[in-house]
């Protein structure tokens, strides 16, 4: 298909895109947008550099082949570098959106007709003063071809409903939202029932909500809250081109140190049909489960090639790249939580003062991580009782991890097509996290 | 009918340095088009990726009329500028070279730290003309400079970042920015407590997310806003003013038109003005809807509907040094302020509460660093913090770098944290 230069390794990704987009607010329809292209990410290395580049035009592919092998100085022995002998190269499809099951196979009218047939109900709220509602979807079908042999395809559909909304009374409000995903059509049913419960919920919270006095307390996260604390506090540094060459947490963080309350097992799995779906990565290697921490100890780390050599450790199927027009680096997938044995009802009995965190509106993670709640609840005497505004969840992303004292028997993924995650110039790559309840016995909690 | 046609051809070369070498570079340019129509308070838009046909996008355009998707706000008319901000003529080669040498002096001045940067040189056109007169065109070169360093002893992934924007490639802004930032964090660590002046980068988007929230349009519009109903009011403090910029002096590379056309005198729009609400930001639907004043802060992919969304914002700096607002402040205090070099994230409740996780600040004295603060919680509320607790926007920007100002405001420390355990 193309003229690999010889003395250099190359391989080129090709992107077919298919998406769709549809906004509602203020009572008018602001967007109906479908689009599609197609386009190639090329990149070429030469045992000491590797040279990028992009292009809308997939014919152009052998000439941006050709431009950057002329900026490389190439080596017989790029074939023997440890980066290159490390990179696999599968030759498999793995197609399951395709024909019927393809988004691009249903009309906008439909996806609209879907999206609005949820509008009488948030309009029979009171409190709304404002509510937008946005349906996307996206069919992106990959192509990896390279000098090794790999030529993997895969395809990767999300659908999902977002409503955004503001509710306000006698001087509180409540931005809150709802929404749900799924990877074909016909799993996107109504959900008019969740729909009613989610916004009697922030209703609930509108009218009840009490602040709190900042302090350290026992916190128990839900799914949704834990997977963004996994992702937050110990995804990212297990992404390990955070500390490539960096001797120091090299040192800190070894493979088999204790880093966590022996209950906590951590996985990334780019294999699981998620919205952080990968069966193969921007680098052509097969996706696999990678236990981050597995019963408390350290078990493994995100790798890219390069990573995976600099670290003498395996490939795992984590190089990601938001689109066409960016190079892959270590990202998650698809990270939980995997569940403990505790029942849930047992984890808050245990709580005589402390907080369940409902859901949230963004994390960010790092040494430290941040979470904000947005619904959260007291928990008085092993009872849930009134909803609180919290503000922020705070800590040391090593400290906390030891302090998981409790973790429920059910998991479950959060499938929010809307989740997405953002690193360097990368942003909205999609994601997926989730998790049991988990209680952490004391935490920053800022009223 | 109107029919509107947007080009955007956006060209970049990244240069990754990590480890004390170049990583990798990456090259692109990337067109894109769309071709707009409004008609009967309708819009149909079409666009494409790469080379594309306008006539070809006309007829799809026109198919995606009958979608039925609003758009009542008049198309701008009769406007003609051109500009063109190129101040460099590198070509890749060039600008390789120039990271090289930064790479090798830093490499030798600052051996104690290690660096993961990103430098772009950035080249972008962007052509926005339609039937009734409107012909805009902009084209600029840029460099971005992304630049993360860390102690090499630090346990921390990163201990700061620093990103900016310059006309031309200026080796020496960058190095004499890392010296002061590595002076800095080889200092002792301090833990203060209290009631502290802290400085953001004026650009900082977690500061900035409450001025988006409660400046907005839409917020305003709908009463959501803790200053709905306020505009025209004195509700700032009397130092503070506030732009949404285009304008290049206030790190703003990009387009002096936004996506509908709109354009402002000197590139700015006086959102605050001595502590004066003037006016939310707002795009041509939000200020069509509302009967607000229109700010032109309309962005949108080269394809969809131009809608709403946050804008750049940048203060008029003071007429005195940090030091000097500092005394003028009615608080005593050491001439100097914590800038919060390394958050990691927060948020503002709907009630206006601020809070802020610091991973790493630096007391800065507008000379230079010292003392880094590791680890702290910092709260505020935004009327104080816009209000009472406004310090002020030191005549000098941070670090020297051109338009990077700093914004202080008293905060007060959480405390470090007993429960933050070191492995």
């Amino acid at each position: 298909m193309f003229e690999f230069p010889d003395s250099l390794y190359c391989d080129v990704r090709i992107e077919e895109v298919f998406q769709t987009r549809i906004a509602f607010g203020f009572g008018d329809v602001q967007e109906m947008l479908e689009r599609r292209y197609e386009a190639a990410f090329v990149r070429v290395f030469d045992g000491k550099r590797w040279y990028y580049s992009a292009t809308s035009s997939v014919d152009a592919v052998q000439e941006h082949i050709d431009r950057l092998a002329s900026l490389t100085t190439p080596s017989q022995a790029v074939s023997e570098h440890p980066v290159v002998q490390k990179l696999e190269a599968h030759r498999e499809t793995l197609r399951q959106f395709s024909g019927p099951q393809s988004v691009s196979s249903k009309t906008i009218k439909e996806k609209y007709d879907l999206l609005s047939h949820y509008f009488p109900i948030i309009d029979s709220y009171d409190h709304i003063r404002l509510w937008t509602a946005r349906y996307v979807d996206e069919l992106r079908n990959k192509r990896f071809i390279s000098s090794k042999g790999a030529d993997c395809s895969f395809d990767y559909q999300k659908i999902g409903l977002l409503f955004s909304y503001e509710m306000s009374a006698k001087g509180n409000q409540i931005k809150d939202s709802f929404s749900y995903g799924a990877h074909v059509y016909r799993d996107m049913e109504a959900q008019d029932r969740k729909f009613a419960n989610t916004l009697n919920r922030s209703a609930d919270f509108l009218k009840r909500a009490k602040s709190v006095e900042s302090g350290r307390y026992p916190v128990i996260l839900s799914p949704q809250a834990a997977g963004v604390f996994a992702h937050e506090s110990f995804g990212h540094l297990s992404e390990s081109d955070t500390y490539q060459g960096d001797q120091t947490l090299k040192d800190r963080w070894v493979i088999g140190k204790q880093v966590a309350h022996k209950n906590l097992s951590i996985v990334d799995d780019g294999g699981v049909l998620g919205m952080g779906y990968t069966p193969f990565d921007d680098e052509g290697t097969k996706a696999r489960k990678t236990y981050l921490i597995r019963d408390g100890v350290m078990a493994g780390r995100l790798h890219n090639a390069s990573t995976a050599v600099d670290f003498g450790e395996n490939l795992t199927g984590n190089a990601r790249a938001i689109s066409f027009e960016y190079e892959p680096i270590v990202r998650m997938t698809n990270t939980y939580i995997e569940p403990g044995k505790t029942p849930l009802c047992s984890l808050i009995g245990e709580v005589d003062n402390g907080f369940l965190i409902d859901t949230i509106k963004s994390g960010f993670g790092s040494t430290n991580f941040t979470v904000s709640p947005i619904i959260a609840y007291r928990i008085r005497r092993g009872t849930i009782a009134e909803p609180v505004k919290i503000s922020l969840l705070t800590g040391n992303s090593f400290g906390t991890l030891f302090k998981i004292d409790g973790i429920s028997d059910r998991a479950s993924l959060g499938e929010n097509p809307f989740v997405t995650c953002s690193k360097r110039d990368q942003l909205r790559l999609p994601i997926d996290f989730g998790g049991p309840y988990v209680r952490i016995s004391e935490i920053d909690v800022v009223g | 009918m109107i029919r509107e046609a947007y080009v955007e051809t956006v060209g970049e070369i990244c240069a990754r340095l990590r480890g004390g070498a170049i990583d990798s570079t990456r090259s692109r340019e990337i067109t894109r088009g769309s071709v707009r129509l409004y008609e009967n308070g309708k819009i149909g838009i079409a666009g494409a990726l790469g080379e594309f046909d306008e006539e070809g996008l006309t007829q799809e355009a026109k198919k995606r009329l009958d979608m039925g998707v609003v758009y009542t706000a008049s198309p701008t008319a009769d406007k003609h500028e051109e500009r063109e901000y190129i101040e460099t003529d590198m070509d890749a080669y060039d600008f390789l070279w120039e990271v090289e040498e930064m790479l090798g002096e830093q490499n030798r001045r600052f051996p104690d730290c290690s660096f993961v940067h990103d430098i772009r040189y950035i080249s972008e056109s962007r052509h926005l003309r339609n039937t009734v007169g409107l012909d805009l065109y902009h084209k600029a070169r840029y460099f971005e400079f992304y630049l993360t360093l860390k102690r090499k002893d630090s346990e921390n992934v990163k201990d700061g970042t620093l990103s900016f924007r310059l006309p031309s490639f200026d080796k020496r802004a960058a190095l004499d920015a890392l010296r002061m930032l590595c002076d800095g964090l080889g200092q002792k660590p301090c833990a203060p407590e209290g009631r502290i002046p802290v400085l953001f980068f004026f650009n900082d988007p977690l500061y900035n997310k409450t001025l988006w929230e409660t400046l907005n349009g839409i917020s305003y519009g709908s009463g959501s806003s803790l200053y709905a109903g306020r505009m025209g009011e004195k509700v700032f403090a009397d130092g503070l003013t506030l732009y949404q910029s285009r304008n290049r002096k206030d790190q703003f590379f990009n387009a002096f038109f936004d996506m509908e056309g709109t354009t402002n005198p000197e590139d700015r729009c006086l959102l605050i003005e001595s502590g004066v609400f003037r006016m939310p930001f707002t795009d041509k639907m939000t200020a069509t809807r509302f009967f607000l004043p229109l700010t032109g802060a309309a962005q949108a992919e080269y394809d969809s509907v131009p809608s709403m969304d946050y804008p750049h914002l940048a203060y008029q700096p003071s007429e005195h040094s940090l030091s000097e607002l500092l005394s003028q402040s009615q608080r005593e205090n050491s001439g100097r302020a914590l800038i919060a070099l390394q958050p990691t994230g927060g948020d503002f409740s709907s009630d206006g509460h601020f809070s802020l996780r610091l991973q790493t600040g630096l007391w800065y004295d507008e000379t230079g660093c010292d003392a880094p603060v590791h680890n702290i919680s910092l709260t505020t509320e935004i009327h104080k913090m816009l209000g009472d607790d406004w310090i002020g926007v030191p005549r000098h920007p941070l670090f020297h770098i051109p338009g990077l100002y700093g914004v202080c405001f008293w905060m007060t420390v959480q405390g470090p944290s007993p429960s933050d355990g070191r492995l």
